[in-house]
């Protein structure tokens, strides 16, 4: 079959995609790369364009323009699609009076997948005693259960869920943190949305930030948190003579802040101290602001089209 | 593509609609051929004249063709389903193509009305009996063609039913379209176009077309197995005349129907194709 001859790699490739639902552009020239072994964060404010993107990725919705490749392969040139890639989406639901257990049988079977691996699914996300109840009887938490089941009923390389913390329990999200981080660990690729960057900080190693349909960020979490450097607030008996004073030290990255503060970035409480006692300035009040990823994302997702990409965060947009 | 129509087919049995459509469709198929609604007035004409004559064929036909309603029904809600659910979107991420999950469809629903024909068979051969009161059967030979050409107008109506599901998408749309179009629709269509000159037309139309294939050759059948005396009576030959030769023969309604499911089904693909699933 020719849909079979993928390059295996798991990797994700989204290219200058482009999405317009008539007169409203709901996807603008998006590109990023997703890669194996790693759990990436698809992140953005609620309207950025995220579910249309994955929507897309999987064949479900036509680009204007542009394209997505999965292994190389555009998604209806997967051949048996399931057994490549497994997704979680919204609004993906199930018919309310067939059972779990009959709702797996039946994709098992279009993917050509033995009886057995619905009972190995089944077990895999805790569904086993509830599997003869009718999908329409289930709680959200077990219907993302089963929807994750679905999703992996093919072994596939490649995971995509959307918003999956909707509707789970604190149990659930924590079960569903560590699944996504061995499924990754094995070498295998995960992509996740959420408008929320605290309710996947702990999971994703990369994040892809949009907001109104376009890229603001590429790259490692952890090189987010570096380049949000910290700063100090600090108020001085005399602003003049500490400014002199921190640039003599080589801190030149001072600011007068509205309310006669001094907002020092690239240092801490302690060497600010140090300095404004060397040179005999008196300190009224001191403070340090935190890296606030969440403050950061903030910024970058409301921010004017163009303009995070623009604020280069390090070596993270490569 | 055996394990996306194992799909459908999975998909068809473990939920109730597909014997909750049948059911309904086996008793008003009985219903019209013990009643013999619209064959009320042959049978009257013909009774008037022979006490006789075998008027189950024609009984059995008519419950035949409305059972098959219930055919093109269970076609439009089981590929509508999938949208009213939102399961199509698993549908389709379990598939190589769109129109690789539409043909396991047409085969798992044409399998379907196939088992909506053979009941429509059984029960109104069972009103046709409690209908005539065991009288006035024709040959075996008959009565088992009906029976076919009603399992097969079955079949092409299911076909018809999952072409107009997959073009409209939504359900109460379809199915409402579906019985509007036949019930209403086109009995005002023809009215019109034979009080406009265009008596040659009506055959034409699809629901026409597909209840003729199972009614022409009933009244063929009908008119040909009656002794001599009676088709030769000057109340017979008019009749006769009427009813068989407005329409077209039984196998040209047939294929005329078939080239409408074909359309239906082309329409469907396009339109799914096109769909972008939200």
């Amino acid at each position: 079959m020719e849909g079979r001859v993928h390059d295996g790699t798991g990797r994700i490739v989204v290219q200058d995609l482009t999405k317009r639902f008539g007169p409203v552009t709901a996807v603008q020239n998006l590109s990023f790369t997703v890669e194996p072994g790693s759990v990436t964060g698809f992140l953005g404010p609620n309207g950025a364009g995220k579910t249309t993107t994955l929507r897309m990725l999987l064949g479900l919705v036509r680009p204007s323009s542009g394209g997505t490749t999965i292994n190389g392969l555009p998604f209806d040139r997967l051949g048996n699609p399931a057994t490549v890639v497994g997704a979680v989406l919204e609004a993906q639901s199930f018919h309310p009076t067939r059972s779990a257990r009959a709702h797996l049988r039946c994709y098992a079977a279009a993917a050509g997948l033995p009886d057995e691996r619905v009972e190995q699914v089944l077990t895999l996300v805790g569904l086993t005693t509830a599997a003869n109840r009718r999908a329409g009887e289930f709680s959200l938490g077990m219907r993302q259960r089963l929807a994750l089941g679905t999703a992996l009923l093919g072994d596939p390389q490649v995971l995509v869920l959307d918003e999956p913390s909707n509707g789970l329990d604190p149990e659930g999200i924590a079960w569903l943190r560590t699944f996504m981080r061995s499924f990754a660990r094995g070498g295998r690729t995960v992509l996740v949305s959420s408008h929320l960057l605290a309710e996947v900080e702990q999971t994703v190693d990369q994040v892809v930030i949009i907001s109104g349909g376009q890229t603001r960020y590429q790259g490692p979490l952890e090189d987010l948190r570096r380049s949000q450097r910290s700063r100090v607030l600090v108020q001085p008996a005399d602003a003049h003579a500490l400014v002199a004073a921190l640039a003599e030290a080589g801190l030149t990255d001072v600011e007068t802040l509205e309310d006669g503060r001094l907002g020092v970035t690239g240092s801490h409480t302690k060497q600010v101290a140090d300095i404004a006692l060397a040179a005999g300035v008196a300190i009224y009040g001191m403070q340090e602001e935190q890296a606030d990823l969440e403050r950061m994302f903030l910024q970058l997702t409301s921010g004017e089209p163009g303009q995070g990409q623009a604020g280069g965060f390090g070596g993270g947009a490569a | 593509m055996n394990g996306l129509v194992k799909a459908e087919f999975r998909k068809i049995f473990s939920t109730n609609m597909w014997w909750g459509l049948l059911i309904p469709g086996a008793l008003i198929t009985l219903g019209f051929a013990a009643g013999g609604a619209w064959i009320g007035s042959l049978g009257a004409q013909v009774r008037d004249i022979d006490e006789q004559v075998p008027l189950a064929l024609p009984l059995f036909a008519s419950g035949m063709t409305f059972g098959t309603l219930f055919s093109a029904l269970v076609g439009v809600i089981g590929v509508t389903g999938e949208y009213r659910h939102r399961t199509i979107t698993t549908t389709y991420l379990t598939a190589g193509s769109r129109d690789s999950v539409l043909v396991a469809k047409l085969v798992a629903y044409a399998g379907l009305g196939a088992i909506y024909g053979v009941a429509s068979a059984l029960f109104g051969s069972l009103g046709a009996i409690l209908g005539s009161g065991g009288e006035g059967f024709p040959s075996a030979v008959s009565w088992l063609a009906i029976c076919a050409v009603g399992v097969v107008s079955s079949v092409l109506w299911a076909v018809f039913g999952v072409g107009l599901g997959a073009l409209v998408g939504n359900q109460l749309g379809a199915v409402l379209g579906l019985l509007l179009y036949t019930q209403v629709v086109e009995g005002v269509l023809a009215g019109i176009l034979r009080s406009n000159g265009a008596e040659e037309v009506p055959p034409f139309l699809p629901y026409t077309a597909g209840n003729d294939m199972t009614m022409d050759l009933a009244l063929n059948l009908f008119f040909g197995d009656l002794p001599e005396r009676l088709t030769n009576s000057p109340l017979v030959a008019p009749l006769r005349q009427g009813l068989t030769e407005a329409a077209p023969i039984w196998w040209a309604s047939a294929l005329i129907f078939l080239g409408y499911a074909v359309l239906m089904v082309v329409a469907g693909s396009v339109a799914g194709k096109q769909r972008d699933i939200t």
